[in-house]
């Protein structure tokens, strides 16, 4: 075909392209209609469409909160791993303040680092309790998310605002908080797979019941 | 739709316009196949 053809034909198509734009929204609109008709008849197949939209009214709602329980554990993810890298730098330089430093220098830094890992680990904190309100929402099916574990009545600000422990206690401490994140952050992750294959099966059922209100609506 | 009329008139016009918008979606899918290809010779060496 020559190419002038060629651009005459394709105008053509644009156009007819055009004209026909909207042909997707009558289709699912002529499908709605056809539904409401069915599910006001006394035809069999109204009660069965019924059923099909209740179900589907509740798997896209739970669909929304798995959905949304991905994006919390997302962000808890990255909190806790923000957490471990405060973490990291205050056990730097607690080993250098207490094997090679032992300066006002020194422990000042290292307390300032802790004082951002505190700072880290109170958002990580916020991040898991908006994880387990979603996840509560999602009902009793779902495993508690994991809380930020620093061991029994650690809390960053009292232990380190305070001074109260010795050098080597103080690295024991962080060891142990780093220990905690790091399966707070593993929890976070199977939670993460769990959800993952939740929304599959909700999105897979929710494709198979929209195959079925079509066979239904196109017999 | 008016639902006034009589259950078969409502019935037959629905699936009359759902009839159309099923062939108009048909025809769109062809278009956009058709689109594709002459984009594609419209593009290629002349």
């Amino acid at each position: 075909m020559p190419a002038r053809a060629v651009r005459a034909e394709l105008a053509r198509v644009e156009s007819r392209q055009a004209e026909l734009a909207g042909a997707r929204w009558e289709y699912a609109d002529a499908l709605a209609a056809k539904e409401r008709y069915l599910t006001r008849s006394a035809d069999p197949r109204g009660a069965w469409l019924l059923s099909l939209a209740e179900e589907r009214g509740r798997l896209t709602a739970e669909l929304g909160e798995l959905r949304r329980a991905v994006d919390d554990a997302d962000a808890a993810g990255e909190a806790l791993a923000e957490v471990l890298d405060r973490l990291g730098t205050a056990a730097d330089w607690s080993a250098f303040d207490t094997y090679f430093a032992h300066g006002i220098i020194a422990n000042s830094i290292k307390h300032d680092r802790i004082d951002q890992a505190a700072e880290a680990a109170r958002e990580a904190d916020e991040r898991l309790a908006a994880l387990r309100f979603d996840l509560a929402a999602l009902g009793d099916s779902e495993p508690a998310a994991p809380r930020l574990e620093f061991g029994a009545g650690f809390r960053f600000a009292d232990i380190f605002f305070n001074n109260i422990f010795t050098d080597l206690a103080v690295g024991r401490r962080i060891r142990d908080a780093q220990d905690g994140v790091d399966r707070s952050t593993q929890q976070v992750d199977e939670l993460q797979d769990r959800l993952g294959d939740q929304i599959v099966a909700v999105t897979d059922r929710l494709e198979d019941m929209a195959r079925e209100r079509w066979r239904l609506l196109a017999r | 739709m008016d639902f006034s009329a009589s259950p078969a008139s409502a019935s037959g016009e629905i699936e009359r316009r759902l009839a159309a918008a099923s062939q108009a979606v048909r025809e769109q899918d062809l278009c956009t196949q058709q689109h594709g290809q002459l984009s594609a010779r419209e593009g290629g060496p002349g």
